[in-house]
């Protein structure tokens, strides 16, 4: 019996030691949901502790609309957060603290339904 | 024991055993009886008969007590199983993310392209993420310039 519940403490306090993962809303829309979109390109890449996961859009405003909502939604979560218009489309970008390290989600998009978004940082953020 | 032997006279531990056996002895008073019974040498077919309910009754009572520690030994056991499996799998995770160093997926337009295509294309993904936030570094500096000038401004005219 008490070497069942150390083993269960032991174990409690080994998942609790662990980083929580940032749980953002923009993470979400790379559930696989926008693969097989024929307007989009979706990469993931993962390279020496840096993860980067981008969707570029062409002509969809509905895509572009659901990822406005989700930066939107993870604007309160932000330790910066910027939005301005230049001549070749709208610019959001939001930075994400979590386990120490920094997240940056961009959004470049024009009125035409097409787009440029991205979520970078170093892998630990994203654990 | 000789001190219970000069206090209890055999009728009065066959009258005691009576109660017992009509149920009308409190528990504290069954467990004195049966320390009495323990330890003086009195026999009757009562205080047998007695002997032998208190036996059985003891019997139950350690049974039950298993039974008891059993019913919660289960929950616990699976409990620990899960909480193993699930530390295992969340290791397991860890470390595979860790060991992966290099990894690229790209679908382009529905389709899943190759590794040195998805390459390709995860690179200048990335060199546009560095442009995207070279612009935004700018357009804040700008702005921080601004604000300044502003600044400069108010302090200026007062």
């Amino acid at each position: 019996m008490k070497r069942l519940l150390i083993a269960i403490l032991c174990i409690v306090t080994c998942v609790t030691v662990f980083a929580k993962p940032p749980k953002l809303h923009v993470e979400n829309l790379f559930d696989g949901r926008f693969n097989n979109n024929k307007s989009v390109t979706v990469s993931i890449y993962k390279n020496n502790g840096n993860y980067y996961r981008g969707i570029t859009v062409k002509n969809n405003l509905g895509i572009i609309k659901k990822i406005a909502d989700a930066i939107e939604r993870d604007t309160p979560r932000a330790s910066q957060y910027s939005n301005h218009q230049e001549s070749n489309g709208q610019y959001t970008s939001l930075q994400v603290i979590n386990n120490g390290e920094v997240i940056f989600i961009g959004l470049q998009r024009d009125q035409n339904g097409s787009g440029f978004f991205f979520i970078q940082g170093k892998e630990k953020a994203f654990k | 024991m000789n001190h219970l032997n000069i206090q209890f006279s055999i009728e009065e531990v066959e009258r005691l055993c009576q109660l017992y056996i009509d149920c009308q002895l409190s528990v504290l008073e069954e467990a004195e009886l049966e320390y009495v019974l323990r330890h003086c040498h009195f026999a009757s077919t009562i205080i047998n008969e007695t002997k032998d309910l208190m036996a059985i009754s003891r019997t139950l009572k350690l049974k039950a007590a298993k039974q008891h520690k059993g019913f919660f030994a289960l929950p616990l056991r699976v409990a620990a199983c899960v909480a193993m499996a699930l530390g295992i799998y969340i290791t397991y995770n860890h470390l595979s993310l860790n060991q992966n160093n290099d990894n690229c997926i790209v679908y382009v337009a529905g389709e899943k392209v190759n590794s040195k295509m998805a390459h390709k294309i995860a690179e200048a993904d990335v060199a546009k993420m560095k442009k995207f936030m070279e612009v935004v570094d700018e357009q804040q500096a700008h702005e921080k310039a601004k604000v300044e000038q502003f600044m400069n401004q108010i302090n200026h005219s007062k």
